[in-house]
Parts: C-alpha cells; sequence; structure tokens
C-alpha cells in the first residue's frame, strides 16, 4: 500500500511538471474545443486532437475548465440574478435595432455609445465614493 | 495549407451534388437568408479540411466526405453564414432562438448583473462584426465550422470571454531539460554551507535518484496510448472527478469511450449503455497498474536493483512531496 502511494506520488508530481508544458503550435480555436466537448468527432478525427491535448497543458487545461462548466450547468438549473430578468434582453434588442437601423456606421457609434456608458458609470462611482 | 491539397479538393468536386442538395433544403428553411451557394459550398469545404483531413497522411474516400457533410449542423451554419453577412432576418432569427441561451450561460459565468449585461453587448457586438478589414466587417460567426451545434459553439465563446485562467505556462523547457536541471531549487533548499562532505555526498545520492525515477517515469509515460495519458492528466492534475469524466465518454460515439471500453457481449448488444462512475475508475485503475509495472521495468533498465529500486522510490516521493509546487522544485522560470 505504501508502495502504491509512493509510485502515485512520483506519478503525480511528473504529471504536474508536464502541466506547465504548453504546445507552440497553434492552440485549439473555440470552434474545435466546442465540436470537441459535444462528443461530434470520430475516432479519426479525435486522434489529432487528443494528440494535441496530451502535449498542451494550455489547451488540456481549457478542456477541463468546460467540462467543469458543462457539468455545473447540468446539475444545476437554475439562474442567478433573478431581480432583473428582462434587463438584458431590453438591452440587446435595442443593439440589434441599433445596428440595422444605422448600418455599419452604427456599430461605431455604439462602440462609442458604450464607452461613453462606461466612463459615466466610472465617474458616477467615482464620485459616489467621494460623497462617502 | 491543407495535405493533399489537389487530391482534396477533387474529392470535394465530387460531392458537389451533396452540396447542393444540402443548400437546397436550408434555402427551403430560411429562403430569406442572404446566403450565396458559394459561400456555403466554401463553409463546408473548410470544415471538411479542418477536421477530416488533419493527418497527413490520411486522405478520405468520398464516402467518408459524404457521411462528414451529411453530420454536420447545416441549417446552424446556414444561419451563421446569413448572420456573417449582416442579414437582418437573420440575426432576429438568432436572437429568437438563442437570445435566452446566451442570457442563461452568460449568468452562470459573470460575477454581476453588470459584467453579464456587458459581456452580452460585447458578444452581440463581435458576433456582427466588431473589426472591419480591408473595409469588410469581421464577424465571428465566420469562425463557426458547423461541425458541432451553433449552441455548443456560443457557449465556449461565452466561457472564454469571461474566465480568467490563472495559470503559469512555460514553452521552452521539456522533460529532458528538467530531469538535467533536476532539483536546482531543492538542492539550494537542502544544503548549507555548514553542511559536510558526506552530507554533500548524500544529497549527491538522492539528486541521482531522483534523476532516475523522473527519467524511468518519463520512459514508462511515453509507452501508453495517447487516450490512457489524457485521462491521467484529467484526474490527477486537472482534478476532474469521476462523475466529469463520466460525461465526456457517455455519449455512445464518444472517441475516448470507444478506446477505453472492451468491447464485451453486453456492450456490443448495448452500445448507448451509460458508463458509470465506477467504470471510470476502473480504467484509471488499469492505467495506472500498467504505468506503474513500466516504471519499475524502466528502473531496471536505468541499472537499478530490486532494491535499489524500493530506496529510489521511497526518496523521489519523500523528494516530491516535500514541495508545494512543480516551479519551485525544478527552479525554472515560468511564463506568465
Amino acid at each position: 500500500m505504501k508502495k502504491e502511494e509512493n509510485e502515485r506520488k512520483i506519478l503525480e508530481f511528473y504529471l504536474s511538471a508536464l502541466s506547465l508544458q504548453i504546445a507552440e503550435d497553434e492552440h485549439l480555436d473555440e470552434d474545435t474545443l466546442a465540436t470537441l466537448l459535444e462528443g461530434s468527432l470520430n475516432q479519426r478525427q479525435f486522434r489529432p486532437l487528443m494528440k494535441h491535448l496530451v502535449e498542451c497543458a494550455f489547451c488540456r487545461h481549457l478542456t477541463a475548465e468546460l467540462i467543469r462548466f458543462d457539468s455545473t450547468l447540468a446539475e444545476s438549473e437554475e439562474i442567478s440574478y433573478q431581480s432583473e430578468p428582462a434587463k438584458i434582453s431590453d438591452k440587446v434588442r435595442n443593439l440589434l435595432s441599433e445596428i440595422f437601423q444605422h448600418n455599419v456606421a452604427a456599430v461605431e457609434a455604439f462602440e462609442d455609445k458604450v464607452g461613453e456608458e462606461k466612463k459615466e458609470r466610472n465617474s458616477e462611482g467615482e464620485e459616489e465614493n467621494q460623497n462617502h | 495549407m491543407v495535405p493533399h491539397e489537389n487530391k482534396t479538393d477533387e474529392l470535394l468536386c465530387q460531392c458537389e451534388t451533396l452540396i447542393k442538395q444540402i443548400f437546397e433544403q436550408c434555402r427551403q428553411n430560411a429562403p430569406n437568408y442572404e446566403v450565396s451557394f458559394q459561400q456555403f459550398k466554401s463553409a463546408l469545404e473548410t470544415s471538411v479540411k479542418k477536421y477530416l483531413i488533419k493527418e497527413e497522411e490520411y486522405l478520405p474516400d468520398v464516402e467518408e466526405i459524404k457521411t462528414f457533410l451529411g453530420e454536420m449542423h447545416h441549417q446552424e451554419l446556414f444561419l451563421a453564414i446569413a448572420c456573417a453577412n449582416g442579414d437582418e432576418m437573420a440575426w432576429w432569427d438568432f436572437d429568437r432562438e438563442y437570445r435566452s441561451y446566451i442570457e442563461r450561460i452568460t449568468r452562470k459565468l459573470a460575477s454581476s448583473e453588470s459584467t453579464a449585461e456587458e459581456a452580452i453587448s460585447a458578444l452581440y457586438y463581435e458576433l456582427y462584426g466588431s473589426r472591419i478589414a480591408e473595409g469588410e466587417r469581421i464577424s465571428k460567426f465566420s469562425s463557426y465550422s458547423g461541425r458541432g451545434s451553433l449552441r455548443s459553439w456560443l457557449k465556449t465563446i461565452i466561457w472564454h470571454s469571461l474566465v480568467d485562467l490563472h495559470r503559469s505556462w512555460t514553452v521552452s523547457v521539456s522533460i529532458d531539460e528538467m530531469v538535467e536541471t533536476l532539483g536546482e531549487g531543492y538542492t539550494h533548499a537542502s544544503l548549507t554551507e555548514q553542511d559536510s562532505e558526506s552530507d554533500i555526498l548524500d544529497e549527491l545520492t538522492r539528486k541521482k535518484y531522483l534523476k532516475k525515477s523522473l527519467q524511468a517515469m518519463e520512459n514508462a509515460f511515453s509507452q501508453l496510448a495517447d487516450h490512457e495519458k489524457l485521462i491521467l492528466f484529467y484526474y490527477y492534475t486537472e482534478k476532474l472527478t469521476l462523475k466529469q469524466i463520466a460525461r465526456i465518454v457517455e455519449l455512445p460515439e464518444s472517441p475516448l469511450r470507444s478506446w477505453f471500453k472492451r468491447k464485451t457481449e453486453k456492450r456490443q448488444k448495448e452500445p448507448s449503455s451509460r458508463i458509470h462512475e465506477s467504470t471510470i475508475m476502473r480504467w484509471l485503475e488499469k492505467t495506472y497498474s500498467k504505468i506503474s509495472s513500466l516504471f519499475r521495468e524502466e528502473l531496471k533498465k536505468l541499472g537499478l536493483k530490486q532494491r535499489e529500486i524500493e530506496v529510489c522510490i521511497e526518496l523521489a516521493s519523500q523528494a516530491f512531496s516535500d514541495f508545494s509546487s512543480t516551479e519551485k522544485f525544478f527552479g525554472f522560470n515560468i511564463k506568465k
């Protein structure tokens, strides 16, 4: 038992050393990560990706975190922040209207607007802090 | 460049009729979307080249390409291309179909309501195209291949934009180099100026055993198949639970599952039978027992006698447990 535990410690140490290494070639993109974790690929299509996962701690870590997130999602269906359920949707709806009423120029305008809003929020926050 | 580029193009030409059929079907379902046949065909071909012709030595036959094309999420790809083109009708359809899903995922990940709000705005903006290159909008939708579902793709995009991965990585240090520079941190921490000559000799012997144990583990590990390596990484270093590992192999078509599972009569009769945590535990134990015997064999090959092997394992496990982090042990610089 003790022998097995000692060997296990060496294995864990070795694996954690490998877990600092990332591949020098390109990392898996979001489309590949999504496809891979969805189980849409067969063995032959999966093989080169698995080889990359074994060699690249960065991508392996990404997949592990995504697996964790998937399992959290599956376990809990409830939604937090339920106090203002329609707020985000309204904002997004406005965004679409804005984009399609004014076309590409609206995108730039929207970016400026979001930037302005952020600035305003920050300065309001600062003022509040000063008042306190 | 994709290997066998010319041959691949020839094979894809032979699938033109099927591609036309798929396109017509998508157009029937969404006749108002602004998507040309050429765009759709090009997107399908990109996906084939990306997922099916990745390995240099392998060239699929026409039937395999047709099966691949048939399995793709055509309608979702059609929608994504239309959205990338800036088709307003497609965008409203996308919004109606996916907005609540996007909100749900984002709220799960965001730390506050305002962060979620900003993330959703940023996502829509990126999907529409926040960058303009050579006079054209670059829509994030153009990176969707249609191989997996659009939901799964969206989830990954949202997750990636909101999760901060606090980890250290290095590209330059190979295991060979690690073994060579082994224990710089360890040696410096354990030796002092007051140590006698015999202390130093003891230390050098210890270091020799540590090197041998790592070298043997490296040789043993290299003999495992990739799926065995991956499951060890997920369990030991990524600390995924058995249940989480079971989730990624629960689909009947999961490649990992096919590699591991024994073709028992029961499984052949019921290919979709559930993979339980106990099965994952058995896979892990089997892989662990394999690497354990390989490790001992490798220590023998490195010239250690049975008694020495036990001493070596004992010393190495003790030394490795004393160090809280691998980086500290090896004493090398980590890129942040």
